[in-house]
């Protein structure tokens, strides 16, 4: 491991991450991938009726599934359930998390920032455990065998991003394999030349990252090939995927995963359009936009899961805002776990700098979601050099000015006064490189809903031009 | 004594659809199962017929909850031995209604393994039974980790309780400042 913290090609580290694990949460582990290897083998999908179990054995434990559940024969009408919702989450966490939970062990792992009002869900290291297996099965149903060798790498995890924290560990319940996560702008290096050197060096079975990411390494010509390509968070569409297949020369899985409750589904083998359903205790249903009625097989509607492994966060019905379409026959790859279609997720966003140089919105993100005094927010680029900001904020941040024209309409809109837009204004302005103007719109509403985070209509303006 | 596994089943096996709890008498229905139970003439186990004591007709959960201890006593294989009526007789009329309106409908005390649990333990609880097997301090050890008033007291303690949130949401925002635990993927 010291190898490969001090190795000469290494980025330059700047946090101490591990696993967490302890010997209580490697046994739980360890049975969780038993039963869920079981449940793959012989294709046991939690139905309702698990579901039902799920909601029963937690109505005891949490004062938020009592009050959903008050009065509601859930057993025979499970469909009566009330929802919950993501702004659930936010103001009510505090009755969500079961009684008696020992608050210690409890961890909030960041959040990709991909949507305007983050969710800081509460985990534990043995839920957050649980990827080691879902990951590798997933892995292994493209025929990656994973090495659980203290000298072997199992994954890199890609990020490309102006700052985000970089580091090496090893993985307990992968039997010590090493895993980093790296980032691929300069920024994170002293040399750049030295990303391919590291990467061969650790020599990862598998590359992690979103799409964002893996274009990224994909452009600067990364020459490694690894078993395979495990893309998460961002919409991977077609096109990127088969030139990702071609570049990296394996197969490229696509995943959708939430911070709420862990890995949902994979790219089917056979399809890869669709994804089937990956956890055995995750119960999946898709709902009508208008009247929440869950919908049959073939109908697009809000992807609802109910179920998972969090003790920190049980779920009863909880809402993703993602879209989808679930299908239930039989599929000839050989998992017969529901498919899933995601409708229109979270795509790719690229900000671009008056000098043609990329940046990643997460970084804008990061900027935003630190400021205590912004609570949602959408960043949009309609020009080359200008974004606009739109914001619901502390009352503190909003005094002195508002500003709701339309960035395309007029383009005399005020500079901020109030010293905390001015700070933010420097702050954006700084990323968003030498030139650009960011300007704010106060009336961004504060629903919790998840909402599209960031815009280029520039981009969408020049495509149409062309 | 029979082991406590017995009336659980019991309770899991209760014939639900010879029910009619529509036309079920309560009265004739613990008249019989005590006559039973002691072969001997009983007065009646309530002091006025019960309609006139609860508004129990309105109530299906309770009439059915009824039946099913009824069964569980009436049960020619039980080993319960004899009974103090009057016990009982509170416990149907206070006890049961309670506990009827945390555990509802009827049906999840013959779903649930643990609720039917819950259920015999109550009984026995009340009557100074004591199952096969076990020892008094086992037994009050096991009711109350099931027991559904004491949970919901709990839960509506901790409810109240502001203090727990304020140090859950003071956890979080500590944890989030925190280090947090590696993942191979990001979401």
């Amino acid at each position: 491991m010291n190898r490969f913290l001090e190795s000469p090609h290494a980025p330059l580290w700047n946090a101490n991450i591990g696993d967490r694990i302890q010997k209580d949460d490697f046994d739980f582990v360890e049975d969780f991938k038993k039963v869920f290897y079981d449940s793959k083998k012989n294709q046991t999908y939690l139905g309702r009726e698990g579901a039902i179990e799920y909601v029963r054995k937690n109505l005891y434990l949490s004062t938020f599934f009592q009050d959903q559940l008050k009065g509601i024969d859930f057993a025979e009408n499970f469909d009566s359930i009330p929802f919950t919702t993501r702004e659930d989450l936010q103001s009510k966490i505090t009755e969500i998390i079961p009684i008696g939970m020992d608050l210690e062990r409890m961890v909030i792992n960041p959040t990709s920032g991909t949507t305007g009002r983050p969710i800081l869900a509460p985990n534990h290291p043995r839920a957050i455990g649980c990827y080691v297996p879902l990951i590798e099965w997933t892995v292994e149903k493209y025929g990656v065998i994973p090495i659980h060798n203290p000298k072997s790498t199992f994954a890199i995890q890609l990020c490309y991003q102006e700052n985000t924290i970089v580091y090496a560990t090893t993985h307990s319940l992968a039997g010590g394999a090493k895993f980093a996560k790296i980032n691929l702008h300069p920024n994170s290096w002293k040399n750049q030349d030295e990303i391919e050197k590291f990467i061969k060096e650790s020599s990862p079975q598998i590359l992690t990252g979103d799409p964002y990411a893996l274009e990224a390494a994909m452009k600067m010509g990364l020459d490694y090939r690894p078993e395979a390509i495990h893309s998460t968070a961002l919409e991977l569409t077609t096109s990127l995927r088969e030139k990702l297949r071609e570049h990296f020369h394996c197969p490229v899985i696509n995943s959708y995963s939430l911070n709420e409750t862990g890995p949902i589904a994979y790219a089917c083998k056979t399809n890869p359009e669709w994804m089937h359903i990956l956890p055995h205790d995750l119960y999946v249903e898709i709902i009508a936009d208008e009247s929440g009625e869950v919908l049959p097989s073939g109908n697009i509607g809000e992807i609802v899961v109910t179920g998972g492994r969090n003790p920190y966060l049980p779920l009863l019905r909880y809402k993703t805002g993602d879209r989808g379409e679930l299908h239930f026959d039989r599929c000839s790859c050989g998992d017969f776990f529901p498919r899933l279609r995601l409708l229109s997720g979270r795509k790719p966003v690229y900000f671009f700098k008056a000098n043609g140089e990329t940046v990643n919105p997460i970084d804008v993100a990061r900027i935003l979601r630190r400021n205590p005094h912004i609570y949602q927010f959408q960043m949009e680029q309609y020009t080359k050099e200008n974004f606009i900001c739109r914001v619901s904020a502390s009352n503190e941040f909003l005094d002195l000015l508002e500003v709701s024209e339309s960035p395309k309409t007029n383009s005399n809109l005020k500079s901020p006064s109030n010293p905390l837009q001015i700070e933010l204004k420097r702050e954006l302005e700084n990323l968003l490189g030498i030139g650009s103007h960011v300007k704010f719109d106060t009336n961004f509403p504060l629903d919790g809903k998840k909402q599209t985070a960031f815009i280029n209509s520039y981009l969408d303006t020049l495509e149409k031009t062309k | 004594m029979l082991e406590i596994r017995y009336y659980v089943k019991q309770i899991l096996n209760f014939p639900t659809l010879s029910v009619d709890l529509q036309t079920l008498s309560l009265d004739a229905l613990w008249f019989d199962a005590l006559l039973t139970k002691r072969k001997e003439n009983l007065t009646p186990i309530f002091e006025k017929p019960i309609d006139s004591l609860t508004n129990i007709n309105s109530n299906l959960n309770i009439k059915a909850t009824h039946a099913i201890l009824a069964y569980v006593l009436f049960d020619p294989d039980s080993k319960i031995p004899e009974i103090d009526i009057k016990k009982l007789r509170t416990y149907l009329l206070e006890t049961i209604p309670a506990l009827c309106a945390l555990v509802n409908p009827y049906t999840e005390w013959m779903k649930d393994a643990e609720r039917a649990e819950e259920l015999v333990r109550s009984l026995f609880h009340t009557l100074d039974l004591l199952p096969a097997n076990e020892t008094k301090s086992y037994f009050e050890d096991r009711f109350r980790s099931i027991d559904s008033r004491e949970r919901i007291r709990i839960l509506e303690q901790t409810k109240m309780a502001q203090e727990r949130a304020k140090e859950i949401l003071r956890q979080m925002k500590q944890k989030e400042e925190e280090e947090a635990a590696s993942k191979y993927n990001r979401e």
